[in-house]
């Protein structure tokens, strides 16, 4: 399945009502309903003309504390990392395994290097860490490959398990902040985005919200 | 402005939630001074001339430093926050948030404190039905920790990690299985400890539970050495919970015809935790009880004890004055929006916590590594309820209102730990449901809650005692972050009389926390009871 848009919102609806509509059920762990559709992928031509349109329509809704646009870019862009938070993207992307910046010490000197390197791949998945059964919490996001194409730098973000109706806005949201701080550093603009959603799904409970958001225009 | 301010007041431009020791402020200003200072104090070969000289001019600096810390207390600029061991001051900006400009002599200085919104609940604030609990270290404290004990560990050891923590908690440590450092170490050394917990309890101004469970007790009469000891210190911000079923208060006979004269005679609470109905930890702090769920409990136990020094059991308070509130013509619907709003509260201010660990609870990573994320796992966060009378017509719904809350609570907590997750901020947030203690109800409305006399033991199944009982029993349900059940004894009694109470009281009810107070035993003649 793969949906190619615009805007963020247009992909994002589309992907919501195809998970809706043809989803498989499944019941998790947690004994909650959900609808799911394996490997669906959503590509964004122009990102930049509406990337937090997602974030407001949750925020919108006003039934929970979605996080703030800050926290967001605070937890992919931290280094350090937290001894409270089970896990931080930032800290696996500029210090993975406390030994390496991902972003600063590899993606930007390879593409100004090699702008058509294949290569340049940010791994946040860790399975040293994460590959156990008992690990409770984590990663979504497994990886974000950059490829830089027509002078413009397009991101591809692989996802594990992707709640795609409250998840995905803050992750296409992140993923694009980390977009052009390389395409800033690299002098070019910022291409398409493209998520992967091994496992793109929507809880049960949240059939209403999810009906308000595809009506909105 | 004088260079020393100007060095202050930069340290509190860094942290400006921090609560700052006099001698970190002393460091922070004169760092290069200091550390020859320590230097010269800590070589053992200086000789005793050079090391009398480093004290005094240790404590020059001292006298310097207070001198410019005591002006900007003046001046509305800092607060002294509190006092810790020997009297060392610790200092804070005097400002809730928001933006601070000292401006002296042509030198300015912008401090700014981060923002945590509370304006959902400030007007409730403002009418006294909603406070904080410790509002100055509301956004870099722990309510409540709880540290495991055992017999391999020393309890001079163990003293000192519950002294570490003291600087970064707010209320109460909870010492788990403390039975098996009495019995591990000489009753005179236990006695020291005891004296040396008493001041700095009172010192830091927190509270310690001593956790005794009645199933790792192997030698009675060390125990009663304990007991005698605590008796004799008669400590005011420490304890003591006995862990127990029914059965073993008949099985430790011996230690109870110790207990119940000693601590009748001296007026001292008489806790006991029965497992059968509440198998995680219960710690009594100065806002009131707190605990685990069962689930959490049994998780830790089998996942995370023993690698780490025990657990978070609880992270920020918020109290709602019941009586006010319905006494104003609250609706349900109203409450319901209420503890919507301090959830929301709640959150950010677990959100802004979190972001400043590193800063204000470091101690607690250092203690833990590497498994310092398995510590602070199960922290909870606390709305307590004051004063709610269920004979008041306008407040008799409340059992079934606060069961029906506290299921909206848990389900706004789950998906607001799905969002953050789903977001890349995974963190366990969880609220629970508990009461007020009277020994922090200054500000609050006058109580009135119900009252039962008892006149003998016949009196217990007497049919309003019992229903009053059995409400108080459904309310500990409700009450997830623990409860307690306190009845003031009266008159003249044995120690098997009051086992047989106490083991009638356990069987029949599921009371987690149930209280005996000696307080008013010098009353009338008659077994007087009354529930809170």
């Amino acid at each position: 399945m793969h949906i190619i848009k615009n805007s963020a919102m247009e992909a994002w609806k589309e992907s919501l009502r195809v998970i809706s509509e043809e989803g498989r059920k499944v019941i998790d762990r947690d004994k909650r309903l959900s609808k799911e559709v394996l490997n669906m992928s959503l590509t964004i031509t122009e990102p930049c003309s509406d990337i937090l349109a997602p974030i407001e329509a949750m925020k919108s809704l006003k039934k929970w504390a979605y996080p703030e646009l800050d926290e967001l870019e605070d937890v992919f862009f931290k280094k350090e990392s937290s001894f409270i938070y089970y896990y931080t993207y930032g800290s696996r992307i500029f210090s993975y395994a406390d030994a390496k910046n991902q972003v600063d010490g590899f993606i930007i000197p390879l593409l100004n290097k090699d702008p058509e390197s294949r290569r340049a791949v940010v791994m946040i998945y860790d399975p040293l860490v994460d590959s156990g059964a008992d690990v409770k919490e984590t990663p979504g996001l497994i990886s974000i490959f950059f490829k830089i194409i027509e002078s413009r730098l397009s991101a591809t973000t692989v996802i594990r398990s992707n709640d795609m109706f409250i998840g995905w806005p803050a992750n296409v949201y992140q993923v694009y902040l980390l977009q052009k701080y390389v395409a800033g550093k690299l002098g070019l603009e910022a291409g398409s985005i493209t998520t992967i959603s091994h496992s793109a799904h929507i809880f049960q409970e949240y059939d209403e919200d999810v009906k308000a958001v595809m009506a909105k225009k | 402005m004088h260079p020393t301010e100007q060095s202050i007041l930069n340290k509190f431009k860094q942290e400006p939630l921090r609560e700052i020791s006099t001698t970190e402020l002393i460091r922070a200003v004169y760092p290069e001074e200091y550390s020859r200072i320590i230097r010269d104090i800590d070589n053992e070969f200086s000789d005793k001339k050079l090391t009398r000289k480093a004290y005094q001019r240790k404590a020059q600096l001292h006298r310097k430093t207070l001198y410019h810390l005591n002006k900007l207390v003046s001046e509305g600029v800092l607060k002294v926050s509190s006092v810790h061991g020997k009297g060392e001051k610790h200092f804070s900006l005097n400002m809730e948030e928001g933006e601070l400009v000292v401006e002296k002599k042509h030198k300015k200085i912008i401090i700014s404190k981060p923002t945590i919104s509370t304006s959902l609940i400030e007007e409730y604030e403002s009418k006294g039905i909603v406070r904080k609990f410790d509002p100055d270290g509301w956004l870099t404290k722990l309510n409540c920790i709880l540290l495991e004990s055992s017999k391999e560990q020393g309890i001079n050891r163990f003293y000192e990690l519950a002294y570490n923590c003291f600087p970064e908690i707010n209320d109460a440590i909870g010492l788990n299985n403390f039975e098996q450092l009495v019995q591990s170490n000489t009753p005179g050394n236990t006695e020291e400890v005891l004296k040396r917990l008493d001041i700095e309890t009172k010192d830091h101004d927190r509270i310690v539970s001593i956790i005794i469970n009645l199933k790792g007790i192997s030698d009675q009469s060390r125990m009663i050495d304990f007991i005698k000891a605590f008796v004799r210190i008669k400590p005011r911000n420490i304890n003591i919970i006995f862990k127990a079923e029914s059965k073993e208060l008949k099985s430790h006979e011996k230690l109870f015809a110790n207990i119940i004269p000693e601590f009748s005679r001296e007026e001292l609470k008489l806790n006991i935790h029965n497992r059968k109905v509440h198998e995680a930890p219960i710690i009594l702090g100065k806002a009131g009880p707190y605990t685990l769920r069962e689930e959490e409990w049994k998780d830790y136990e089998e996942k995370v004890r023993g690698n780490t020094i025990g657990l978070a059991i609880a992270d920020t308070t918020i109290i709602i004055d019941i009586h006010r509130l319905f006494s104003s013509g609250t609706s349900i619907n109203e409450f319901r929006k209420l503890m919507q709003k301090i959830s929301n509260v709640l959150l950010k201010v677990n959100m802004s916590k979190n972001k400043k660990a590193g800063d204000h609870l470091k101690k607690f990573d250092e203690l833990n590594k590497p498994n310092t994320k398995q510590f602070f796992a199960y922290s909870r966060n606390y709305i307590r309820l004051w004063n709610y009378d269920l004979a008041e017509k306008s407040q008799e719904h409340l059992p079934e209102l606060l069961e029906s809350t506290g299921q909206e609570i848990k389900a706004f907590c789950s998906a607001q730990h799905t969002i953050y997750r789903a977001c890349g901020i995974p963190f366990g947030f969880d609220i629970a449901l508990s009461t007020v203690m009277r020994k922090f109800s200054a500000g609050l409305s006058q109580r009135r809650y119900a009252k039962a006399t008892i006149r003998s033991f016949k009196d217990f199944h007497q049919p309003e005692t019992m229903s009053q009982v059995q409400l108080k029993e459904k309310l500990s349900r409700v009450f997830d972050g623990g409860d307690r059940t306190r009845f003031f004894r009266r008159g003249e009694f044995t120690h098997q009389e009051i086992l047989r109470e106490l083991a009638f009281l356990m069987n029949t009810y599921e009371l987690p926390l149930i209280t005996y107070d000696f307080k008013e035993r010098k009353g009338e003649i008659k077994l007087t009871n009354f529930i809170e």
